[in-house]
């Protein structure tokens, strides 16, 4: 120990000075570790961690007002009520580089593929069936093309497959004929009723010519019932009783039809298909001449 | 051709017809009648044919061939008019 150096006035001026000290050394460590009692050695660490996630220098990253100018155009978007971003594309180009791309309307899509292929939600399943394919769909086109193509600038030919639907079906105007004559529409009755029929014939023309499916038959009647048959069958006939005084009564296709009397001297036109005919007299034997037409 | 034969009515015209059909392979119209057969056909048949009709004629309607003449719209297999022209007044 060196003390025989020191004066003991001065020393004891110094030990004086030591009440000037209001706290323990103890309480001055204390208050310097604060609340949380952490020591130099801890703050140390602390500010290490701190650092070592400090990877570049602050002076490096965005200042303040760069920051701004990109709020600026960042609190232009909006977003629905899912946080999905609304979005208005600008006329122009539009050119998106990625994988997969999907036009979604929450429901169904239309994705774009990176082979270029494009599915497509929704779509009729026969456009997109396995089986069926565009060249399907081309030939059908190529075959209504040539349909078309048959059909003249002023005739349209068709075949009526269905029936034409029930109710009113007005065609315009229709001629009907042989490209020189045309059928003629007459004023007819009609079960007692007046309207407008289409008038038809039988090949006459045949029938004057004595043609191969003309028939003329006399017959000679009696009061007992007879009967003669054709084939085909008449479809145009005119039944003539040539007697002056006996009537001829005939039945058409069965011996049980109803009568029909052909009075003396007169004829009746039968526009009736007729495969058989029975006759019989009122009295004697008047002949019955036939006049026909098979068909 | 247009044959008239003198038969019982032991056939009807169908008969007689569906016959001449399946048999000679000529379309034809038929007449029967109480005492008479009248058989058209639409093309002339040979020999043979007519010969083949008349037998069986005469087993199923116990009838005998009477008259036999070309009629007018019969033709031959190349579609000739064989028939001098009838054209007239319809017969009363």
């Amino acid at each position: 120990m060196i003390f025989d150096l020191i004066d003991a006035k001065y020393f004891k001026q110094q030990l004086d000075k030591l009440s000037n000290l209001n706290i323990t050394l103890s309480q001055l460590r204390d208050d310097l570790r604060g609340t949380g009692s952490k020591t130099l050695t801890d703050l140390d660490t602390d500010l290490s961690n701190i650092y070592g996630q400090l990877d570049v220098t602050l002076s490096t990253r965005a200042s303040e007002s760069t920051l701004s100018g990109i709020k600026t155009q960042t609190d232009k978007l909006t977003f629905d009520a899912n946080s999905y971003l609304k979005v208005n594309v600008a006329a122009g180009t539009l050119t998106a580089t990625v994988d997969k791309t999907k036009i979604w309307d929450g429901t169904d899509y239309l994705e774009i593929n990176t082979d270029g292929s494009i599915n497509i939600g929704n779509f009729p399943s026969w456009f997109t069936s396995s089986t069926k394919t565009t060249d399907d769909l081309y030939n059908k086109l190529d075959a209504l093309d040539d349909a078309l193509d048959s059909v003249g600038t002023d005739k349209f030919r068709v075949s009526l497959v269905d029936a034409i639907p029930t109710g009113d079906n007005w065609i315009g105007r229709v001629k009907l004929g042989d490209g020189t004559n045309l059928a003629s529409i007459f004023a007819v009755t009609i079960g007692g009723s007046s309207g407008y029929g289409l008038a038809t014939a039988p090949d006459l023309i045949k029938m004057l010519s004595g043609g191969t499916n003309y028939v003329y038959q006399e017959i000679a009647t009696s009061t007992t019932e007879s009967n003669t048959s054709f084939s085909p069958q008449l479809k145009f006939a005119v039944l003539s009783n040539r007697d002056s005084a006996n009537d001829i009564l005939v039945r058409f296709n069965g011996s049980s039809a109803t009568q029909i009397t052909i009075p003396a001297g007169t004829a009746k036109v039968v526009m009736f298909p007729i495969s058989s005919l029975y006759y019989v007299s009122s009295a004697g034997t008047p002949t019955l001449v036939v006049n026909g037409l098979q068909g | 051709m247009r044959f008239v034969f003198e038969t019982k009515q032991l056939k009807n015209a169908d008969d007689v017809r569906a016959w001449i059909v399946e048999n000679l392979g000529c379309e034809c119209s038929v007449v029967v009648t109480p005492n008479n057969t009248i058989i058209v056909t639409s093309v002339d048949i040979g020999k043979s044919e007519v010969d083949e009709l008349k037998e069986w004629i005469a087993e199923n309607m116990d009838g005998r061939l009477t008259k036999v003449e070309p009629e007018v719209g019969s033709t031959d297999k190349s579609g000739s008019d064989k028939s001098e022209s009838k054209i007239g007044w319809m017969r009363r």
